[in-house]
């Protein structure tokens, strides 16, 4: 049996288990806190622009049920807000359970409350993990999807400190890179020369603290857009957000609040005494970061050098996903690696050739570009997402944007790759074995 | 693997300390001068602790303490008990492992002697310590009739602490020897409390006198001889630790003692833990004069602050 653990239960080690144990391994998931989803327990947005185009994609691959399990949990459908089209809002208060009962009724095994702390190498090869009660979880394939937010030294030294956002460092612990423990340095995301990663670009208030006016047009079209009073605006905050494709002009002269269950404001950080002067948030308060007066958390402090088939370059059994990959911003990003990550972690420990996906394919195309693109001088200035900014536009160009999903379909099956992460590669190679024994 | 410690005054009110402002802190990589946040996490945030209090740190106060009795045990052994003025030191200074530095009223501050809190009467606000007169420090402190200055609470006289703050409902096999004896009183206490199992073995060694077993008879544990040096106990030993279901061994004596008991711990199939009283010369305790400075797998290790397994300290 080959056996994979992934460390983090965000979307991206979700998107990793599924595959892997599709492809018919044992598969162990490593959570530090007490939920998985990690930041997808307070984002809550897919579908919206390329990434409509990404989650078909994955689902014609044959992974798409992580993106099946948030339509269905979905509050507001082809919503348009400022920048973005077809968005689909998923309730974040709904969906864990979801997406746990999914992936335990297929065999995962999911442990809790479990942070990894350090693991034990010999000659590049990654034999196990060290939790921090100093348990050695051992595996065949690791696949690395911690994240590269926070922890709390770094939301204070390169951000406003911490401000109790969902990661809960505070509380279940600081994440830590496996990747860097097992001896391969971290690649680190800059805003500027001298200032290391990137602010998270939105808070959550609590909606039934707002106006009835604004709940009632929250809950019935999902979106709702409302001037901020010129003395409050400051556009200076755009540079400081990791969501580039927010990153608009319109995101700083308006209060832009998505319906995701709670209402999601599309600003980094506000200061409540401001907010609160604003007609119809006289008694709002903030529900994610709880201290989103003063701001948020700090990400891309720990990406790992990785190959298109999602390896880090430098180990032998160790894949990634995720913001851990590369500056990627989203859910959909997260679980689009995490799911070609997973399916390769398997094909590795059968010696089987690894997978890449064709520059055809959304997916296979941001993969490949975000490893060019970080090579280049400014390469960690830039962060990535099929929802907006350079890589959006990019995908126009190429014809990649597609929104028709049976024109999805038919461009995977051109490529020979329709539901290619749903076989299970353990049995199809235990019968070439048996037909091989056979003979002899 | 890295080597597994962490610093035994982290999260206290002295933490953040002199370590951090000279980025030599134990635990936070953002205070031993790197850029990333990568820490051994002990519950809390040092670093945002520093930001906090704008990089002032508390310091640990030398006050001065009236000496209540003197009770010479032998011509080179004394139980010397002080009053502390103040509540909220006397509760800092009660927990095994605890130590401060005596020395005599006027005496420079390289007279400090580290010295075990043997017992903590905490109505009465009396402490009591054992001084084995050795040298000049040792004998300046029983020269003095009325005061004493006292600089402390230090918490890192024993290794393993973590074992006797979460044990319950255990079996704990005590092995005291000499002046070792004087660090086993607050531990025995501790794990009564936490309705351990104890059983104390106590060596008199060169003081020929059991310094903890009055005290130990009061709170109800009946210790048991024994001889480090002599085969039949060393028999004896081996035979409580094996035939007894001991869950945790601790030894509060010389490494040479530390060293023989662990070797009889290797040989088991399942694995005790030992607790070991740090023998280490302590001098200045806030990490800094380097005279507890140790090697260890590569790593230089302040023991006046680290807590390590006994297996990294002793060779496992």
């Amino acid at each position: 049996m080959v056996k994979v653990v992934v460390i983090g239960g965000g979307w991206a080690g979700c998107g990793a288990a599924l595959t892997a144990r599709k492809a018919g391994a044992d598969v162990t998931i490593l959570e530090k806190t007490d939920m998985l989803l990690g930041c997808g327990l307070v984002g809550g947005i897919i579908r919206n622009n390329g990434r409509f185009t990404a989650a078909e994609e994955a689902i014609a691959l044959g992974a798409g049920e992580l993106f099946q399990i948030a339509d269905s949990v979905a509050r507001h459908k082809n919503v348009d807000f400022p920048g973005h089209k077809h968005a689909t809002l998923y309730d974040v208060t709904k969906i864990e359970p979801k997406v746990r009962e999914f992936l335990e009724d297929m065999g995962v095994n999911i442990k809790f409350k479990c942070r990894a702390v350090d693991v034990r190498v010999k000659e590049r090869t990654i034999q196990g993990i060290m939790l921090a009660s100093q348990e050695i979880v051992e595996g065949d394939e690791f696949i690395e999807t911690t994240g590269s937010s926070g922890p709390m030294g770094n939301c204070l030294k390169y951000g406003n400190g911490c401000s109790m956002c969902i990661q809960r460092c505070p509380a279940y612990g600081p994440r830590v890179s496996i990747s860097k423990r097992a001896g391969v340095e971290d690649l680190v995301g800059r805003r500027s020369a001298d200032i290391y990663g990137a602010m998270s670009g939105s808070c959550k208030l609590n909606k039934d603290t707002l106006g009835e006016n604004i709940k009632r047009q929250l809950d019935e079209k999902g979106v709702v857009v409302i001037k901020i009073p010129e003395e409050y605006i400051k556009k200076e905050k755009l540079s400081m957000k990791v969501c580039q494709q927010y990153a608009l002009e319109e995101y700083a002269t308006n209060i832009v609040l998505l319906d995701t269950g709670y209402a999601k404001f599309m600003t980094p950080f506000f200061p409540l005494e401001d907010l609160r002067k604003i007609k119809g948030f006289e008694n709002a308060r903030f529900e994610d970061p709880y201290a989103a007066s003063k701001g948020n958390s700090i990400r891309y402090m720990s990406m790992a050098p990785r190959d298109d088939c999602m390896q880090v370059i430098g180990l032998n059994n160790l894949f990634c996903a995720g913001e851990k990959s590369g500056p990627f911003i989203g859910h959909t990003e997260a679980i689009c690696t995490g799911i070609l990550a997973g399916h390769n972690s398997v094909r590795k420990a059968l010696n089987l050739e690894l997978i890449k996906l064709p520059r055809a394919l959304a997916i296979g195309d941001m993969i490949a570009y975000v490893n060019e693109q970080i090579k280049t001088e400014n390469g960690l200035y830039k962060r990535f997402t099929f929802a907006g900014s350079i890589y959006f536009e990019r995908m126009k160009k190429l014809g990649l944007y597609e929104t028709s999903p049976e024109a999805i379909k038919d461009r995977v099956a051109k490529l020979n790759l329709l539901g290619i992460f749903k076989e299970n590669l353990i049995i199809k190679q235990e019968k070439v074995a048996g037909m091989y024994n056979n003979r002899f | 693997m890295a080597l597994n410690y962490y610093c035994i005054d982290a999260g206290s009110q002295y933490c953040p300390c002199h370590l951090a402002k000279t980025e030599n802190c134990l635990i936070c990589s953002m205070m031993q001068g790197k850029e990333i946040c990568d820490c051994r996490w002990q519950g809390i945030c040092v670093y945002q602790e520093y930001m906090w209090a704008d990089g002032k740190i508390e310091e640990r106060k030398t006050i001065p303490a009236s000496v209540v009795e003197k009770n010479f045990l032998t011509d080179k052994l004394v139980i010397i008990k002080i009053f502390i003025p103040l509540d909220s030191l006397v509760r800092e200074l009660n927990q095994p492992g605890t130590f401060v530095f005596l020395r005599s009223e006027g005496s420079p501050e390289y007279y400090d002697v580290p010295l075990c809190v043997m017992d903590i009467d905490e109505s009465n606000k009396i402490l009591s310590f054992a001084v084995n007169i050795v040298g000049p420090k040792t004998k300046a402190i029983i020269m003095s009739d009325s005061m004493v200055l006292m600089r402390g609470p230090y918490w890192n006289g024993l290794l393993g602490l973590k074992h006797i703050k979460s044990s319950y409902s255990k079996h704990w096999l005590i092995i005291g020897r000499g002046i070792g004896q004087a660090s086993i009183i607050s531990v025995v206490k501790n794990l009564l409390r936490g309705n351990n199992n104890i059983t104390v073995l106590l060596d008199s060694g060169t003081l020929k006198i059991n310094i903890a077993e009055d005290e130990l008879k009061k709170i109800g544990v009946i210790p048991q001889e024994f001889e480090l040096n002599n085969a039949f106990y060393k028999k004896r030993l081996r035979e409580i630790i094996e035939k007894n279901a001991v869950d945790f061994v601790y030894s509060s004596g010389s490494d040479i003692q530390h060293m023989f008991i662990q070797n009889i711990l290797n040989k088991l199939s399942r694995r005790i833990p030992l607790i070991a009283s740090n023998n280490h010369q302590l001098c200045c305790g806030e990490g800094i004069c380097g005279s507890c400075e140790t090697l260890i797998d590569g790593e230089l290790i302040h023991f006046c602050k680290v807590q390590l397994g006994s297996e990294n300290v002793l060779g496992g």
